[in-house]
């Protein structure tokens, strides 16, 4: 116990990381209510305001404004809601199927194991942005093809580790038992194994959030995530990108919220996989 | 030996899923004839081609010629270029490894020193700089990094040619950034064995035996714990292959990513086939390797199997 403290990164509980989380599920599930202007609104004549604290800035539009005029802080929010559904939406598909998946394999044994598992090891093998890019091709460009690259991407991973788990669960002696007793599958898995995988599934989902969000952002900047004029960060990085010189705040901002939204998820992430003590 | 036969077959029947479902992803992912014909094309010239290209037959038979064509080694012809598409992956590749190296060289250079300050120094502030630095490198987008560089480096102060693999500076900036995203997780993961390996029992017992400490951090800690960094670089190395796209898009790197991205979007179905299949052949049979491998150094994995 007293290795494992020394090893890992954080011990206090994470505040900071808590609290933009905080904010950005608020501006996420709230962002509409509070957002100064319609980010999708043009205006030509307010095009490349820069933010509030720079020469020419004002605290009309705090973080300046992208080439088509459109207010950066009410995208920003806006972004915040795609990456959050985006990221929930992914994690929650990709962690049902693989742990259910996980759970069969385990159980199960035998046949079954090795289907699902020859399914995983080909899921694996993909090189998963290019399957998302594929995937938002051929059901077209959009929030729903995004999140299910993503989750494609994911679930092999719950179903790699919550077999073994299962397996060596399965085994066990209580098992037997509660089979004796005359308990069916369903209430061996629903009694006895889920409530033991339950932490390693919370813990590798909160680790995957940033992973998610990550992701949501490379396939936004390759515009395979939500059609414009609605905004995603990624999205609005790869449009400052020309003015980057001109205006750095165009991408810079965007950037930013990823960073903070990806590392407090992350640190999150750690803090519950040290308090769950997971073994992956 | 059976276990090797056993993870073989496994490998093969892997081979297959991954072979059928490329096969069906890229034809549901949209009809290649648009993007050939010229505007304006009669229906019958629309159909000549469809008919040319043999996209006119039940799934299952192209799927039987495609893979017929595969064992033969023949990945047909490119719909855009027109030129057999192994020949030009292989043009393509060379680019993808040259950065997939120099990133790895890049990271383990700047890993090593770094992870062993952080863990000799643990809980420090160099320790915490450390720390906080290399989970900015995990958290910072790389296309925004890029950009970053291109716009500063390449269009500003004229340092770096903007993008492209035509100078031979070119490739500075890709390789930086992603040696730089590497190492993030490369110094964590150096400086956690290095903390447990400086603690461990044969280090102290050469500390007792009175072995000067850099010996001991240098012979004993540094290369127990060097051993898993360079696991992750082979870990790494393959998903760089892979996984080049953003960062070939970011600098137009004429690499199998920027070849991927094109080919996808392109609709150019024998490309896009012939890449992914490449690419997941080359993963299954890594970690078919690295199973036996292991499995041949821990018998123990045999008989958990």
């Amino acid at each position: 116990m007293k290795k494992q403290r020394v090893l890992n990164r954080k011990t206090r509980k994470p505040y900071i990381s808590v609290t933009l989380i905080g904010i950005l599920i608020i501006t996420g599930i709230f962002g509409p209510l509070f957002s100064p202007y319609d980010p999708a609104a043009n205006s030509l004549t307010e095009k490349f305001l820069p933010p509030f604290f720079q020469e020419g800035g004002s605290f009309k539009h705090i973080l300046g404004t992208d080439q088509l005029g459109r207010d950066i802080l009410s995208r920003l929010i806006q972004g915040s809601r795609v990456s959050l559904i985006v990221a929930a939406a992914a994690i929650l598909i990709g962690c049902i199927v693989g742990t259910g998946l996980g759970v069969l394999a385990g159980y199960y044994g035998k046949g079954t194991s090795a289907v699902i598992m020859r399914l995983t090891d080909a899921t694996l093998a993909f090189p998963s942005l290019l399957l998302a890019l594929l995937l938002s091709l051929s059901i077209g460009t959009g929030l729903v093809s995004a999140i299910i690259a993503i989750a494609f991407g994911m679930w092999a991973k719950y179903t790699r580790t919550i077999r073994s788990d299962v397996t060596v669960i399965a085994g066990m002696n209580y098992i037997e038992q509660a089979r004796i007793m005359g308990a069916g599958s369903g209430r061996i898995i629903r009694k006895h194994i889920l409530p033991n995988i339950k932490n390693q599934v919370i813990v590798m989902a909160t680790m995957d959030i940033s992973m998610a969000i990550m992701a949501e952002s490379s396939l936004s900047f390759l515009g395979l995530s939500v059609v414009p004029p609605t905004a995603s960060w990624g999205q609005m990085i790869a449009d400052g990108n020309a003015y980057f010189l001109r205006a750095w705040w165009v991408s810079t901002f965007p950037t930013i919220a990823t960073v903070l939204a990806v590392i407090a998820f992350r640190s999150f992430g750690e803090w519950v996989k040290e308090r769950k003590g997971a073994s992956r | 030996m059976k276990y090797i036969v056993k993870k073989l077959l496994q490998a093969v029947i892997t081979i297959f899923i991954v072979s059928v479902i490329i096969f069906l992803a890229v034809r549901a992912s949209g009809d290649p004839v648009n993007n050939l014909i010229p505007d304006g094309a009669t229906k019958q010239q629309k159909e000549l081609i469809t008919e040319q290209l043999g996209l006119d037959k039940p799934l299952i038979v192209q799927y039987g010629i495609f893979i017929t064509d595969v064992l033969t080694g023949d990945f047909g012809n490119s719909y855009t270029s027109k030129r057999p598409v192994l020949e030009v992956i292989f043009e393509k590749l060379p680019y993808t490894l040259e950065l997939a190296v120099v990133a790895i060289l890049i990271a383990v250079v700047l890993t090593i020193p770094i992870g062993s300050l952080a863990a000799l120094k643990r809980n420090t502030w160099i320790d915490r700089l450390v720390i906080g630095l290399s989970s900015l490198e995990e958290a910072v987008p790389i296309f925004f990094a890029g950009i970053f560089v291109i716009q500063i480096f390449g269009v500003k102060l004229k340092i770096l040619p903007v993008s492209g693999a035509d100078s031979p500076l070119g490739i500075i900036g890709p390789s930086v950034l992603l040696g730089l995203a590497i190492s993030g997780s490369m110094t964590m993961l150096l400086r956690n064995n290095m903390i447990q390996a400086l603690e461990s029992e044969y280090v102290k017992f050469a500390r007792l035996r009175g072995i000067a400490e850099y010996k001991v951090v240098l012979k004993h800690a540094l290369r127990n714990s060097f051993s898993s960094v360079l696991s992750f670089s082979a870990f790494v190395f393959a998903n760089l292959i892979a996984g080049s796209v953003v960062i070939e898009s970011v600098f137009n790197w004429p690499g199998i990513g920027m070849l991927s991205y094109n080919s996808v979007i392109g609709r150019d179905f024998p490309m896009v086939q012939a890449v992914v299949l490449i690419l997941a052949v080359f993963m299954i049979v890594l970690s078919t390797v690295i199973d036996i491998i292991l499995a041949f150094l821990d018998p123990r994995i045999r008989k958990a199997e």
